[in-house]
């Protein structure tokens, strides 16, 4: 039997996000965390914290769950709330994505 | 990861903590986001239910990738080429031989389907006004698959809807982009999560979708094709399927399936869902709710309405992941607990509110560190929340965010669906 059948998957999105370039230095860099509020992730970015500024004693951190309380949630953030962590111009932001 | 690409965008580099038990979906939600790699620091599975000197000695073994991929990651390949897709395929065989095809091409579960024929799916269309090219989701999570009128009557053909439900099955698609509707995290927790959709109105009728006994059972053919049309659209053009996209640590039939019944407006002593949310009796609404496996709530021996609120609030009582978060619960009475709390004097209003003052738990049913500082604690809707370990916590964060409708037949069993989210409801009209 011959069929004609509409493909059920259909297209996905293409890319188009090219990633942000990284800093060239952790030296005097700010590094924002993001903890989505599930349980270790904080400890994991604390410990992360941690062990950058013995390598890197003028990294400083943003910790997001201190300065945008709103930011821990384990559900995808707001662009307001992206938005505003990134106001304060991190060089880069570690997610803790943890589970 | 959807946090992360959003930080992306912006120009701000991002490196995202992973466990090695989901870096597949981290890479495949970063590539349905738009963007075709990522930054990962994969971490042995898991970070979470472990001690914290265990979490600490992770990130001390994965410390050197960590400080090396900050600064010097880049991505394997700079842009994915863009695919090109069938819209139809053209085939030779018997039925079974569809079947077989199909699920090799990851288009179908192995359950049995209706072969979504041109004439079929194009019958389908003419259930809507709508033009079937139309894109009605622009990325389908996770894997941000495009849909269209054309595809979503694809799956529904695949599941045995008719053209009638059309308006209805777009009206679904509508509210799940609500983000009140969470439906992102919904198709790739490791949570036992699946969609209900209450219908309202006279639709329901017409329809035949069924709202007394057994009602979401799936032996009444419109509930269980609108189920399913959506478990399919869900599986085959969003790909949220395990174990790589759909991270339910065990799932359940509602997984593909969901759940699909109407509310019981016969047998209501109230107003019903739909007209309590700003819509008449007239309309015809759906509403969409992400749910955990319901409490069967059987009480034979209660002849009164506290005696029977009692029993519920004991039945309802449990802590829940993000338990008390501005997110709806819902309570579905069956005919005859309603006609006794009703009888009774009770309204709506009055039911929240018992349940929400009576239906409590101590914070240190959680683990020490998850009330004490963690995650329980740190909640937006309760940002100055104190309380210690024996404070008696309500298992949602207002009265209202108990929500009631009326289900089911004969009998005394009520239900109750645990969170985790929103309740969305939509007016079906703009999409005849």
């Amino acid at each position: 039997m011959h069929w004609e059948l509409v493909n059920p998957e259909g297209a996905a999105r293409p890319a188009s996000i090219s990633p942000a370039p990284r800093p060239a230095s952790l030296t005097g860099a700010t590094i924002g965390l993001s903890w989505n509020g599930k349980p270790g992730g904080k400890e994991a970015l604390e410990e992360i914290a941690a062990l950058l500024h013995d390598e890197f004693p003028s990294t400083r951190f943003i910790r997001y769950w201190e300065t945008h309380p709103e930011s821990v949630a384990p559900r995808e953030l707001s662009l307001q709330t992206i938005q505003a962590m990134a106001a304060g111009k991190p060089d880069a932001v570690i997610v803790s994505q943890a589970d | 990861m959807r946090d992360s690409v959003a930080f992306e965008r912006l120009g701000i580099p991002t490196l995202t903590l992973v466990t090695s038990s989901f870096t597949r979906l981290a890479r495949a939600t970063s590539q349905g986001m738009g963007m075709p790699d990522q930054a990962l620091a994969v971490i042995p599975h898991p970070m979470g239910g472990i001690p914290a000197d265990a979490v600490r000695a992770k990130i001390r073994s994965a410390f050197p990738d960590i400080t090396r991929e900050l600064t010097d990651w880049q991505p394997a390949q700079s842009q994915l080429k863009p695919t090109k897709v069938q819209r139809y395929v053209r085939l030779e065989g018997s039925v079974s031989d569809i079947h077989a095809e199909f699920y090799a091409r990851g288009w179908s579960a192995g359950l049995p389907f209706i072969p979504p024929g041109r004439d079929l799916v194009e019958a389908l269309v003419h259930g809507t006004s709508h033009r079937p090219d139309e894109i009605i989701w622009d990325g389908v999570p996770p894997r941000m698959g495009i849909l269209t009128v054309e595809l979503l009557a694809a799956c529904a053909a695949m599941a045995g809807c008719k053209p009638d439900h059309m308006p209805l099955l777009l009206t679904i698609v509508e509210a799940l982009q609500d983000p009140g509707a969470w439906y992102a995290h919904q198709s790739t927790t490791t949570g036992t999560e699946s969609l209900l959709f209450l219908v309202n109105g006279p639709i329901a009728r017409e329809l035949d979708v069924a709202y007394g006994t057994g009602a979401a059972g799936l032996y009444y053919q419109a509930n269980a094709a609108i189920g399913y049309a959506i478990g399919l659209v869900s599986k085959i053009v969003g790909g949220s399927k395990p174990p790589d996209h759909d991270k339910s640590t065990l799932a359940s039939p509602a997984d593909l399936l969901n759940w699909a019944l109407a509310e019981n407006e016969v047998e209501n002593p109230w107003t019903t869902y739909a007209v309590e949310h700003g819509f008449n009796a007239s309309d015809d609404v759906v509403t969409v709710k992400v749910v955990y496996p319901p409490i069967d709530i059987g009480d034979h021996q209660s002849e009164n309405g506290p005696d029977l609120l009692r029993y519920i609030s004991r039945c309802i009582n449990q802590p829940f992941v993000y338990a008390m978060r501005h997110q709806p619960v819902l309570l579905g009475l069956c005919p005859e607990h309603a006609a006794t709390l009703a009888g009774d004097g009770f309204s709506k209003n009055d039911i929240r509110e018992y349940l929400w003052q009576n239906a409590r738990y101590p914070a240190n049913v959680y683990a020490r560190p998850a009330w004490e500082a963690g995650s329980i604690k740190a909640n937006d809707d309760f940002p100055d929340l104190a309380y210690g370990s024996e404070t008696l916590l309500p298992i949602v964060a207002k009265p209202e965010d108990i929500q009631i409708i009326v289900c089911g037949g004969a009998g005394k069993h009520s239900h109750f669906w645990p969170g985790p989210k929103g309740m969305v409801a939509r007016s079906v009209d703009r999409w005849r």
